[in-house]
């Protein structure tokens, strides 16, 4: 036997007649309440009990009544948090897509060797002149080969790597591209005048252009194909004392905003015959 | 003095368990009324207990939707056997406390569902297993649980 369970000393001593007479007027009473359950004047008395407890009992369901409101504030602001998440994540979701839909698009109708990039490092430079993409010689990436995209020109590689290829941007200053106007035909050179504006140089004085007119590239040089778009002409100044215009464009391509880019591969330039370029 | 902090400590004990309690989730909920009322016969003897028992058990079964005086008979019980438990002089050990509180419980659940399910006919099984043992096990949690936070324990003696 558990050391607990052992009675050590019992001693019984008797119930009062007080206690009986007490149970027993209790047990009555309560019987009496049971079978009178009905009784008008009982349910009177219920409900007066009632009401004396209302107010305690209001002033304690208010005040849950606020504990449930401040658990359920914390609840929905918890919610509206991982709504706004949620929002954001999808946003950048349909944002991407439409964009891959379009380069998937645009990937389809070039008759070019199209590879995808993605640019996994930038130029810390506000003007940035440079950007490391994803792809290099294992995916037949060769220096010097045109990177663009739907809108227009973004570069060109610089250095490839094995996986990597560094592209430099039409916003360097040492990037230079021969351009046309679309419209008349004028031929130029696509340059970065400062780390804003791009212009385009070697215009005659004389030659056709307006503003709003399209800058596609020429394809003289052997990096870029002819007719891809670059930019498009805001302002034309003549009154340089020089033989040519200075003619300031808007590239169509943000480069601190890119994230996807196509390289043309070089070999699928030189086999397409000269009418598919031009 | 005593007995004016005894009606204290029972308005927030009815308070809490009009209140606050009938809110727990699920059909049963612990009884600190029968736990205080047992306490009370355990201290202080069976008339105090047994008075007390008639008041607090009146006012709770306004709150209820069962025969008015339900609750108020089975407390009167649970409040005549807590007191007899002065007029023994017996070293109980833990265990044997806790049995005595089992029974305690265990009739005044029984005489108060029985008489709470009346209504709807209930079979004296499903009443046993649906609605008594579980009001049971959940008061007896609620005495331990009080037991261990209470500095002397629920009946003082506790070291």
């Amino acid at each position: 036997m558990p050391k607990e369970f052992k009675v050590v000393d019992i001693q019984f001593i008797s119930i009062t007649r007080r206690e009986y007479f007490t149970f027993l007027i209790c047990i009555v009473l309560s019987l009496s309440l049971i079978f009178l359950n009905d009784n008008p004047q009982i349910n009177n008395l219920r409900a007066a009990v009632v009401d004396s407890w209302a107010h305690t009992l209001q002033i304690i369901s208010k005040y849950r009544s606020m504990a449930e409101m401040r658990n359920e504030l914390t609840r929905l602001r918890h919610r509206t948090s991982d709504l706004l998440l949620e929002n954001s994540q999808l946003r950048k979701a349909a944002l991407e897509n439409h964009r891959l839909r379009t380069m998937l698009k645009f990937k389809e109708a070039s008759p070019y060797s199209l590879v995808v990039a993605t640019v996994i490092a930038r130029d810390q430079d506000p003007a940035v002149r440079s950007v490391i993409v994803d792809v290099g010689e294992r995916e037949g990436v060769q220096k010097g080969d045109a990177v663009i995209l739907p809108m227009g020109i973004v570069g060109k590689i610089l250095h490839t790597g094995e996986s990597t290829s560094l592209v430099q941007l039409y916003t360097d200053y040492n990037f230079r591209v021969a351009c046309k106007i679309q419209r008349s035909r004028v031929n130029g050179i696509l340059q970065q005048q400062d780390s804003k504006t791009s212009i385009v140089t070697q215009v005659p004085k004389n030659a056709d252009v307006r503003i709003g007119d399209l800058v596609v590239t020429s394809g003289y040089s052997y990096v870029f194909p002819a007719e891809i778009q670059a930019a498009k002409v805001v302002e034309i100044k003549t009154d340089s004392p020089s033989l040519f215009k200075k003619i300031v464009v808007e590239p169509f391509v943000d480069v601190t905003r890119i994230e996807d880019v196509f390289v043309i591969k070089r070999d699928s330039v030189a086999t397409l015959p000269n009418k598919a370029l031009n | 003095m005593k007995y004016f902090i005894y009606f204290v400590i029972f308005v927030c004990l009815l308070v809490a368990q009009i209140s606050l309690l009938a809110f727990f989730p699920g059909n049963t909920r612990p009884d600190i009324l029968l736990l205080g009322i047992i306490v009370l016969g355990m201290r202080e003897g069976g008339i105090p207990a047994m008075i007390t028992a008639c008041v607090v058990g009146f006012v709770k079964d306004t709150f209820t939707t069962s025969f008015l005086g339900a609750s108020m008979l089975g407390l009167v019980i649970a409040a005549f056997m807590a007191g007899n438990y002065k007029h023994i002089q017996v070293k109980l050990g833990t265990q044997s406390k806790l049995v005595l509180f089992s029974i305690i419980i265990l009739v005044y659940n029984f005489i108060y569902y029985f008489l709470f399910e009346l209504k709807a006919g209930m079979n004296i099984f499903d009443l046993l297993l649906n609605s008594v043992f579980p009001a049971v096990f959940y008061t007896l949690l609620f005495a331990g649980i009080a037991h261990f936070l209470i500095p002397h324990g629920l009946l003082g003696t506790k070291r």
